[in-house]
Formats: C-alpha cells, sequence, structure tokens
C-alpha cells in the first residue's frame, strides 16, 4: 500500500524552498535598483526614506502572488494506492474527493518520468502540478497529481475517468503489497 | 578611487556563493549595478542626461556582430541555426544536442522570427540594467583614468578592468558554458578590451546612457551569432571568443582614429572632465 498525502501548510513550506532564491535575489535588485536611481536622479527625496515602503509594498505584492494560490489549496490532499483500492482524495483543480476505486475496475500503466513530458493545465510548482495533464510523446491525458522528484508515474483508468498520480517513491510494485 | 574600486569588484565576489547555490539569474542583474554602487559609495555621483537620440546607439553592435560572422566565415562556411539552438539546448537542459528533440529546436527558429517585434522591450531592458555598469565604467573610471593615460589608453585599461569584474560569473559558466574553467577570464578581458575603445567612443559621442544603450544592444544582439556558428569549441566559435574578439578589431580601429581626431579638433575636453553629455551634482 502506498500513500501520499500533502497538507497545504506543507505544499506552501515545500514551494517557500524553491521560491526563497528568487525572492530574494527579486527584493535584492529591486532594492539595488531604487537605491541606485534615487542616489544618482534624487527622485523623492529623501530617498532612503521611501525605498523601504516601497520594499515593503512589492514585498507583500510578491508574497501574494506566490501564495495566492497556495491559500486555496484544500487543507489535506493525496492518494492512495494497493491493497486493492486506488483512493483519489484532492478536491482542487479538477480532481475529486474521497473517490474510492476497486483497481480491478481500472487500468494501471506505469509511466518511466524519465521518458516523459508531463504538460499541465492547472497549478503547477517546481515540486508539484495539480490538474488536467498531459504526458508526451505517450498523449496520455487525464486528471492527475505529479511530483517532480518521482520515478514512476502511475497511469490508472477508471470507470469514470483516467488519473496520473506520482510521488517520491511510488514504484509498481508498491500496489502490489 | 579606493572605495569605487572596493564596491565595484567586492559585492560581485560576495554574490558569487549566493550565486553558485541558487544560479546566477536575477544576481547577475543586480551585479551590472555595483560600478554605479562603487561611484555612489565613492561619492562622486554625477546625473547623465537621458535623451532619446542615445538609444540609436543599441543598434551599433549589429556591425559587430556581422564583423565577427564576417571573420568567422574567412574559415569556415556558417552552418545555420538549428546546430547552435541545439547546442545551446543541450547545455541548458544537459543533454547531448543529438537528443535535443527536431521539434523543439523548429519552434525556437519560428519564434526567433517574431524576436523584431521585442526589439523596442528588449531595448529598454538592456539598456537600463547596462546603464548599472556603464555609469562607473564609462561615465566615471574611465574619464578619470583619462587625465593620466588619454582615452585611448585610459578605455584599454578600463576595458580589461571590466572583463577581470566579470569573473565570479564567468567562473560559474557565464559566456563560456564551462564552470570554473579559469580561461575565460583572460578570454573575456581580451574581449573586453577589445570593445572598450568601441564604448568609450559611444560615450563621448552620446554619454553614459548611450553607452548604456550600446552595451544593451551588444547583450542583446551577441546571439545571433548563434544563429550561424554552434560556439564550439566556445572559446573560438562565440561572440565572447576570439571571433567576437576579432570582430572587434576594426570598429575599435575606427573608434580610436575618431577619438583621437575628436582630442585633435578640440572636442573633447582637454583635462578629460566628463563631455557635456553630463552634468555634476
Amino acid at each position: 500500500m502506498y500513500e501520499f498525502w500533502l497538507s497545504r501548510w506543507e505544499l506552501i513550506t515545500i514551494n517557500t524552498r524553491f521560491y526563497v532564491p528568487y525572492i530574494l535575489a527579486f527584493l535584492a535588485l529591486v532594492f539595488v535598483v531604487i537605491y541606485v536611481m534615487s542616489r544618482i536622479y534624487g527622485i523623492g527625496k529623501p530617498s532612503t526614506r521611501r525605498s523601504p515602503s516601497w520594499l515593503i509594498f512589492i514585498f507583500i505584492f510578491v508574497l501574494l502572488i506566490l501564495y495566492g494560490i497556495d491559500l486555496t489549496a484544500p487543507e489535506r490532499m493525496g492518494f492512495a494506492v494497493g491493497g486493492g483500492k486506488l483512493v483519489v482524495d484532492v478536491r482542487w483543480w479538477g480532481l475529486p474527493s474521497g473517490k474510492v476505486y476497486n483497481l480491478s475496475d481500472c487500468s494501471l500503466e506505469w509511466i518511466n518520468a524519465s521518458t516523459t513530458r508531463i504538460w499541465r493545465l492547472g497549478y503547477g510548482t517546481p515540486y508539484i502540478e495539480i490538474g488536467k495533464i498531459t504526458l508526451k510523446p505517450q498523449e496520455i491525458r487525464g486528471y492527475g497529481m505529479v511530483t517532480r522528484d518521482a520515478e514512476w508515474i502511475l497511469v490508472a483508468r477508471c470507470p469514470d475517468a483516467t488519473y496520473i498520480l506520482s510521488a517520491p517513491g511510488l514504484n509498481p510494485r508498491m500496489v502490489h503489497d | 578611487m579606493i572605495r569605487f574600486f572596493l564596491v565595484a569588484f567586492g559585492l560581485p565576489w560576495l554574490l558569487l556563493p549566493v550565486m553558485y547555490l541558487w544560479g546566477v539569474g536575477l544576481w547577475a542583474l543586480v551585479m551590472m549595478f555595483t560600478p554605479a554602487l562603487g561611484v555612489i559609495a565613492q561619492g562622486e555621483v554625477y546625473r547623465p542626461e537621458l535623451r532619446l537620440r542615445d538609444f540609436a546607439a543599441f543598434f551599433y553592435p549589429l556591425a559587430w556582430v556581422a564583423a565577427s560572422a564576417a571573420v568567422t566565415a574567412l574559415f569556415m562556411p556558417p552552418s545555420g541555426p538549428e546546430a547552435g539552438i541545439r547546442y545551446l539546448l543541450a547545455r541548458m537542459v544537459n543533454v547531448p544536442a543529438e537528443e535535443v528533440p527536431r521539434g523543439v529546436v523548429d519552434a525556437i527558429i519560428t519564434q526567433n522570427l517574431l524576436v523584431p517585434l521585442l526589439i523596442p522591450f528588449a531595448m529598454l531592458v538592456n539598456t537600463f540594467f547596462a546603464f548599472g555598469e556603464e555609469y562607473g565604467w564609462r561615465g566615471y573610471l574611465t574619464p578619470k583614468l583619462a587625465k593620466r593615460l588619454g582615452w585611448v589608453g585610459a578605455s584599454l585599461v578600463v576595458g580589461a578592468l571590466w572583463g577581470l569584474w566579470h569573473a565570479p560569473v564567468l567562473l560559474l559558466g557565464h559566456n563560456y558554458f564551462e564552470k570554473f574553467w579559469w580561461p575565460s577570464v583572460p578570454l573575456f578581458m581580451l574581449f573586453c578590451a577589445a570593445s572598450s575603445p568601441v564604448l568609450t567612443w559611444v560615450y563621448l559621442r552620446y554619454g553614459v546612457w548611450g553607452a548604456a544603450a550600446f552595451h544593451g544592444g551588444i547583450n542583446a544582439f551577441a546571439g545571433i551569432y548563434f544563429l550561424l556558428y554552434p560556439p564550439e569549441p566556445p572559446w573560438l566559435l562565440n561572440p565572447a571568443g576570439v571571433m567576437g574578439t576579432a570582430g572587434w578589431i576594426p570598429l575599435t580601429l575606427y573608434a580610436i582614429w575618431d577619438i583621437r581626431r575628436m582630442q585633435n579638433t578640440g572636442r573633447i575636453n582637454a583635462d578629460a572632465t566628463p563631455t557635456p553629455h553630463h552634468s555634476s551634482r
């Protein structure tokens, strides 16, 4: 049995790990540009007193852009596969909540992540993609939740939907354990 | 000048571990403002005038790209855009060049046809960030050194220093694709020394913003070379390599001739004070 669950807070924490270098670089750039140009052209004297308020405004704006969507994520989302069952519980970007399938009703296919490119319509960060997923060149379409560091991608064609799922450590053996 | 050098050269080295860990990216743009920060630290802030006509200099580096391609053509025929794009993409995604899908290469070639539409945007962005450098190199340091070395001598010295200043990003693979490949530093010093008289000439004609536009043009148009020749080996077939450096020679010779002519006709102040293009604060 394999389970992968992610809380909203974990999603934000993991994303922050990826965002921090960009946020810091962006803020450093904004600060340096404002400082240099205000010192040279004396825009808004005294320039040094204006810079912090601008920086705070830009900082909040950047945070809202980065985390605005994260905050709409469900409190807990994920999937479980094995023991004859597939559970999909995401409730975000078109994926269902609390859906349980008998694995015998679904056809399963395993794709090695290194052999495919993931195209996504929905939520995406350097860590995870959630929403309508297309795998190319296999041309497999469905709704899914896939992490970038996974080795295997499970394609489950169930009676009412096709799910594309992956997470760290998920592999074909897990389904039978 | 000591504070200028400490700040302009010291900050990029402080940024080196950050860029090593997190990638060069936006940090390189921060680094481009360190020469301007050096001038501010030195307490010799001046206010260059910005005029629309200065932006004309943005297009002058096309002559350099053409000269570099012409010099290269003396030794080998152009191989067309596919090889260069394939090479650069392969470097970006860390796969062998022959494994880059044909469709991706074709898509990028098609995108390149749309590039002219982006020229106004590229001109503004590249000029703005290059201003951070030119404010220090051409607007401050070159006139200072010109008092002792003359404009041509100062240009060559500033060019070499300007190339050396790039060392932190060069060691991280900028321009020559290999990380910690030390010859990239002397190679780029040569490149900058070769191009510096032309930048000085642009500065003397158009002021600091003109030099920034020209510098921005170099950054914007250098990639055209890769559409003709893939950078193999990067030290040779590269706008920042031997062929790119050779491409500067005719332009530099003209710039040196014209700078001397301007000096002889008294169009440059004898004491090498900044030209009327900007005024001291």
